[in-house]
């Protein structure tokens, strides 16, 4: 006969077992700050690469140097890595209090009120903006309402590989370079290299050189109305002259340029593939890193015509979260970043030129290496910059990847270019719609 | 002659007697009932784990499918459109038809793969204990975003694997970068893996009667009969339970590719893995309804799927001890 076990043991053990429970979780929830003003932490997030990195951590010491109960817990991930990250994470509600949002999202994060805006920081005096540029303000300003600031200001270029160019014996690019002197200096790069190394990585599938196609074009990829800015034949244009430059070995293979991504690490330049590539001018400084300062340098985009397709574009809005426990803290950090003299020296040109025209004043003599060559095409080539584009409309962050997998449709032969011309664009119209 | 009959001592007599005074006192419990009680109390933890972990969000994952929503703002009711929607992407059949091939290949060849290594590992030899760790070894490690990583770099453009077909002139270039081979990137990755698969193949030869293979080599009947007219008949139920695991995992592979692919699906969606695809749509273009409504179809799609397998063991699985 078995033995009966009393209904008080039962009860007693059930509720051990539940209590157990409840106290886990109690208290692996509990490591929140008490709101006062006493010690705070915030965290910022950024995109970029590990020399990047290393840059900001030191600013952000000097932050907490100076603001002694301010602890900021930073992490950073290669921009591909980061958008979804940025996208769950404010989702889910844990969104970093300072954060970095890429161009193509910052209308969309705003209007999904994710952010909080600047103005009452910048009307006490917590953000700075006497000499922050017009330029440089208006990039995160929506409907007049500061919702962000830029962190730096670039343009994208044709960052190329001199000694390779010269070894080739092939004409370095410069003013009033065209397309077709870009592929007679693939023939002779692809010669010199055993057939190997390509002039140019193919910007073909990459959306912001499509734009700079269409600024050497009179036309805009979005109008300020926030409407497609362009027709089916300029993106076929675009297209078919990416073809006739692969076509002849003068760019990257398909499947070459499958690999390659938007980071300096994996890009053809920075691996050797490619001689040069079409990118933006503040990872000159990166690239210098990797391949040496002496072997890169910058030049204008080939053109036919009088338009230079360059334009001095924030790199990104950095932003503070609209569920920020601590938005004065973050704001805090914010103006550091941006004004702090010291900071400004640390950074450099990591990020573009830097939105606090003292603090470039500052910096300019003291600039070497890949920063100096950044700010000497500046310099140059200012004149030939044509006004930087509107900020994409709202549902504009699928684009970039869709227009990608596009373009890789046609390399492979999976879709006539014509078909895909007409795809790409209905599905542009209808994101943003 | 005298029979004595004997009577039962005192003892005897009061004994039974004694649990029958002490009845009324307290009605006992069935046994059954009193043990299923303590039972469900000490399942109450894993329970209110379950409906809060899995089958809330089971619920929450339905409404959403029939919802408009975007992370931000509330979701939007808006019927079945992400249903229609997901009939008409060809993204989304160019992820079911990558993904269905990914099943149907790397399944089965893992398998055949853990089944193979098991049957050479059944008979004792040196250094077997050895050989059966590390062969589970992977199946440990693989599903981890570091074999990943490495994998990629070994199929990449100028990789071990590039160089050493190389050398046998096969210059095909690098795996992972080649829309059409891509996915067998992935598939060698599944197989590499067989150790779990095989452990279980192992228990279950081991299981399989000696006497059978006495009666079969008796009957003169070969190695390939015997294999085919033994072993398999009496490893089917393992064969069947190996089956329907592989498949389900296989339909919900999602590492390897996300990480093997660089988050994008490959080389023109070649590695576009419905889990991936789901991904992307929840988390990069904010239309989490879209990909709850994919969750579910996937959901529904491995149940018919495991449902078909299960008919279909009647036919060749035979558990010993039925009648035929």
């Amino acid at each position: 006969m078995p033995r009966r076990t009393r209904p008080g043991v039962i009860a007693l053990a059930g509720i051990a077992a539940l209590t157990l429970v409840g106290a886990t979780a109690c208290s692996s929830g509990s490591t929140e700050d008490a709101e006062e003003s006493g010690p705070v932490t915030i965290s910022f997030t950024w995109w970029g690469n590990d020399e990047r990195a290393a840059l900001t951590e030191q600013a952000i010491d000097l932050f907490e140097e100076a603001n002694p109960d301010i602890t900021v817990k930073s992490s950073f991930s290669t921009i591909d890595a980061y958008i979804p990250k940025l996208a769950t994470q404010i989702a889910g509600g844990g969104a970093p209090d300072l954060f970095l949002i890429p161009m193509e999202s910052v209308r969309e994060y705003s209007s999904k009120n994710a952010l909080t805006p600047l103005t009452d920081y910048i009307d006490d005096g917590t953000i700075r903006t006497e000499d922050i540029t017009e330029e440089a303000l208006k990039v995160g300003t929506i409907d007049d309402t500061v919702m962000g600031l830029t962190l730096g200001l670039a343009n994208n270029a044709m960052v190329y590989n001199p000694t390779v160019w010269a070894a080739a014996g092939a004409e370095a690019p410069g003013a009033g370079f065209t397309w077709d002197d870009l592929k007679a200096a693939g023939e002779k790069i692809r010669a010199a290299s055993d057939g190997k190394t390509a002039a140019l990585s193919d910007p073909g599938g990459q959306i912001a050189y499509f734009e700079m196609y269409l600024l050497q074009n009179g036309k805009h990829l979005f109008t300020e109305d926030g409407e497609v800015g362009f027709t089916e034949k300029d993106l076929a244009d675009w297209w078919t002259l990416a073809g006739e430059l692969r076509e002849d070995g003068t760019t990257t293979d398909a499947e070459t340029t499958s690999t390659i991504d938007q980071s300096m690490q994996n890009s053809g330049l920075a691996r050797g593939i490619s001689a040069a590539e079409f990118s933006a001018a503040s990872l000159t400084g990166a690239y210098s890193d990797t391949l040496g300062a002496e072997n890169i340098a910058i030049a204008p985009f080939p053109t036919d015509t009088d338009e230079s397709g360059m334009t001095l574009n924030g790199t990104n809005v950095a932003a503070v979260s609209s569920k920020s426990k601590h938005p004065e803290a973050a704001a805090k950090l914010l103006d550091f970043i941006i004004n702090d003299e010291e900071a400004g020296k640390i950074l450099g040109l990591s990020r573009g030129i830097p939105t606090n025209s003292a603090t470039y004043e500052a910096i300019s003599p003291t600039l070497e290496g890949g920063n100096k060559t950044v700010s000497d095409f500046v310099s140059e080539y200012q004149d030939t910059f044509q006004p930087p584009a509107p900020l994409a409309p709202a549902g504009a962050s699928t684009i970039p990847a869709d227009f990608t997998l596009a373009y890789e449709q046609i390399i492979f032969g999976q879709t006539e270019l014509k078909d895909a011309a007409k795809a790409t664009v209905a599905s542009i119209t209808s994101a943003i719609s | 002659m005298t029979v004595a009959v004997d009577r039962p001592t005192d003892s005897a007599l009061t004994a039974p007697a004694q649990p029958p005074a002490k009845a009324p006192r307290r009605r006992p419990r069935t046994g059954r009932t009193g043990k299923n009680g303590a039972a469900y109390v000490f399942l109450t933890p894993w329970l209110i784990g379950a409906a809060l972990l899995t089958v809330g969000p089971m619920i929450a994952s339905l409404y959403l499918s029939f919802t408009d929503y975007d992370l931000f703002s509330a979701p939007e009711f808006i019927g079945i459109a992400n249903y229609q929607r997901m009939v008409e992407d060809p993204r989304f059949w160019s992820a079911v038809g990558v993904t269905l091939n990914y099943v149907l290949v790397a399944a089965p060849l893992k398998l055949l793969a853990a089944l193979a290594i098991a049957l050479l590992l059944n008979k004792a030899r040196r250094g077997q204990g050895f050989y059966r760790s590390a062969f589970y070894a992977p199946s440990l490690l693989g599903a981890s975003v570091a074999v990943a990583l490495v994998w990629r770099t070994l199929f990449a453009n100028d990789g071990v694997v590039d160089n050493g077909l190389s050398t046998v002139g096969i210059d095909g270039g690098g795996w992972i970068s080649n829309p059409k081979l891509s996915l067998y990137v992935l598939v060698i990755l599944a197989i590499w893996q067989f150790g779990a698969p095989m452990v279980i193949f192992l228990a279950g030869l081991k299981q399989i009667p000696q006497d059978l293979y006495d009666a079969s080599a008796v009957d003169g009947a070969g190695k390939l009969r015997t294999f085919w007219s033994v072993t398999v008949p009496m490893l089917s139920p393992v064969i069947f339970f190996n089956l329907v695991l592989e498949v389900i995992n296989a339909f919900q592979a999602f590492t390897a590719s996300y990480i093997i692919s660089g988050g994008r699906g490959g080389p023109i969606d070649s590695t576009l893995f419905f889990t991936l695809y789901l991904y992307d749509r929840a988390f990069t273009a904010f239309d989490m309804g879209y990909a709850s409504a994919m969750a579910w179809v996937l959901l529904v799609a491995i149940g018919i799927v495991t449902a078909l397998i299960f008919r279909s063991s009647r036919a060749w699985v035979f558990y010993s001890g039925e009648e035929k």
